[in-house]
């Protein structure tokens, strides 16, 4: 008995002097391992469009979608809510596009529509974004 | 329960015979529902008790509340891809069901691991277990109790997570185990961390042992509780410390060893009255075991490649890629299709934190599996529950409950 109120003491003790082990989130931010696996950025620059990285993932959280292949007019769409950051589609990626990046681990949202991204030139995104909010609304797509 | 008033019971009388006694049915006994809200059921486990007074005479579990369709999920996805489905399953040991399932489809394709990756998976296996451990102890103390241990429990865990996080760039769902090594080469600082953690871990657990071992209100809330014979314990298919805390020598790291366990000096504690109390000082040595093992393993951790040079099932690596057409064709081939491997079935068996967790896979000859089961320890120790805690005051239920150490994540897949 002796011995365990010893170590309660001792740790109660010190804990009054300590700073605490936890951190003032948000004002401090630890920083993260370089390894982390977090959101998924896309470089338009090497795609082909070949769609490795949609066919592979295992959430469906990626879609290519191709305007022009030969103009190289491709609009990568990321649902950050489906990802599970298996980090499967940066493997398959034979050009090097996709990168997860480790610093960006604060995701959660009060709105849904923070949770698709789109990568791509502005002009592509934004007719890409038409026509699925056109979709969505119930309009028909061109039949 | 009588039936009487509509306002408090409006289910189906029916249901209950053959599950409840008589005496419940003509209310006697209560008819109490535990769960599936209940902090004590250590995720949404539903439990039907039928009491009297205090005790239980009947315990029915009910599960389903936590169904993923993890496994009939996998037979729609390439092999690989399924890897970070096995995670989720029994999210305290995350990477212990990444190794199954990744032993299972190197035995089905007969693919090589290379060393270092052997000693990697078993190094992180082991320190996957301490981590189920702790959190047992934290929440099983808890839930008898003991609030401190909790804290100390979890103050310890995160310097595991922070390990996990450094190899593999996630804290829980790892998907660290790819099939014919893992996925990449652990840090630089891995090993100073796990030396960190190597010395400054087992004066924390001479502490939980300090706070719990021979504390008296513990001792009367475990001992002789939630008992199970050996016999029974082997009849129900119990495994892990459920079985050993009943004094049965059965350890799938000593008796059918994997990733090499045989290269690995370590003792198997057994226990003695298979009750709460024994199944609680197992697992306390097993915790002081697996650091043991760790130790061992970074000791003789090799160096060398971290995965499988075999191009039929292994991706090349990216530094391959812009020099040979062979390594594109590769790359290309089994991202697009995956492998085919050769018609038959496997059965892999590891001991999880929990017990036996077996994978079996049936293929085709398809890149999709045409099955895929996990026989898992929590769903098997559920169907202990009724047995233990029979005659019990419900009081100690959750104390058994917890000594079984289930995830419900793990029942249902
Ligand atoms: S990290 Fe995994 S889940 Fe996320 S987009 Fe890539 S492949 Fe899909
Ligand atoms: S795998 Fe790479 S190149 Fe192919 S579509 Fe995806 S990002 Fe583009």
């Amino acid at each position: 008995m002796k011995v365990k109120l010893t170590m309660m003491w001792k740790d109660a003790l010190e804990s009054l002097v300590k700073s605490p082990a936890t951190q003032r989130y948000p004002f401090v931010r630890l920083s993260a391992p370089d390894q982390l696996r977090s959101k998924l950025h896309w470089n338009l620059e090497n795609c082909t469009g070949c769609g490795l990285c949609a066919k592979d993932c295992p959430a469906d959280a990626i879609k290519i979608i191709v305007l022009d292949k030969k103009a190289k007019r491709f609009v990568f769409r990321y649902q950050v809510d489906h990802c599970t950051f298996c980090s499967q589609c940066v493997v398959s990626c034979r050009q090097d596009c996709l990168s997860m990046a480790n610093n960006e681990w604060e995701l959660a949202a009060l709105n849904k529509d923070k949770f698709t991204v789109y990568y791509g030139h502005a002009s592509d995104v934004e007719s890409v974004m038409e026509d699925e909010s056109d979709a969505e609304n119930g309009e028909p797509a061109g039949v | 329960m009588t039936g009487s008033d509509d306002n408090l019971w409006q289910g189906d009388v029916e249901k209950l015979k053959g599950l409840v006694s008589e005496r419940a049915l003509t209310g006697e006994t209560m008819v109490l529902n535990m769960g599936p809200q209940h902090p004590s059921t250590h995720g949404v486990l539903r439990l039907l008790l039928e009491l009297d007074g205090e005790t239980v005479v009947t315990c029915v579990p009910d599960i389903g509340y936590l169904h993923t369709g993890i496994e009939k999920n996998m037979e729609s996805k390439r092999y690989e891809q399924s890897i970070v489905m096995t995670d989720r399953m029994d999210y305290l040991s995350p990477m212990g069901n990444n190794l199954v399932y990744c032993l299972a489809m190197e035995k089905l394709i007969d693919l090589d691991v290379p060393p270092r990756a052997q000693v990697i998976r078993v190094l992180l296996s082991e320190l996957t277990r301490i981590n189920s451990h702790l959190v047992w102890l934290g929440t099983h103390a808890l839930d008898i109790g003991a609030m401190s241990v909790f804290l100390y429990c979890f103050r310890e865990r995160e310097r595991l997570l922070d390990i996990f996080e450094m190899v593999s760039g996630q804290r829980m769902m790892s998907t660290y185990f790819r099939p014919g090594g893992v996925w990449r080469d652990v840090p630089a600082e891995f090993e100073p961390a796990v030396r960190d953690f190597i010395n400054y871990f087992p004066p924390r657990v001479d502490d939980y042992e300090k706070l719990l071992t021979n504390n008296p209100l513990w001792l009367d809330r475990t001992q002789g509780i939630g008992f199970i014979s050996a016999d029974d314990a082997i009849r129900y298919g119990c495994s892990g410390p459920t079985l050993r805390g009943s004094g049965v020598n059965w350890d799938i790291r000593k008796a059918l060893p994997y990733s090499g366990y045989e290269n690995f000096d370590f003792d198997v504690p057994l226990g003695q009255h298979g009750d709460v109390y024994d199944r609680y000082l197992i697992r306390i040595e097993e915790m002081r075991q697996s650091l043991r093992i760790v130790e061992q393993a970074l000791d003789k951790l090799p160096d060398g490649p971290v995965r499988s040079n075999n191009r039929k099932y292994v991706p090349p690596p990216r530094s391959e890629l812009g020099q040979s057409m062979e390594a594109v064709i590769h790359h290309f081939k089994l991202w697009t299709e995956g492998f085919r491997p050769p018609v038959g079935e496997v059965y892999q068996r590891i001991e999880s934190p929990r017990g036996e967790l077996g994978c079996y896979l049936v293929s085709d000859g398809e890149p999709k599996p045409w099955r895929v089961h996990f026989r898992t320890p929590s769903f098997i120790h559920l169907s202990v529950l009724p047995l233990m805690s029979k005659d019990h005051l419900i009081a100690d239920l959750v104390g058994i409950i917890g000594s079984v150490d289930i995830v419900l994540g793990d029942c249902d897949r």
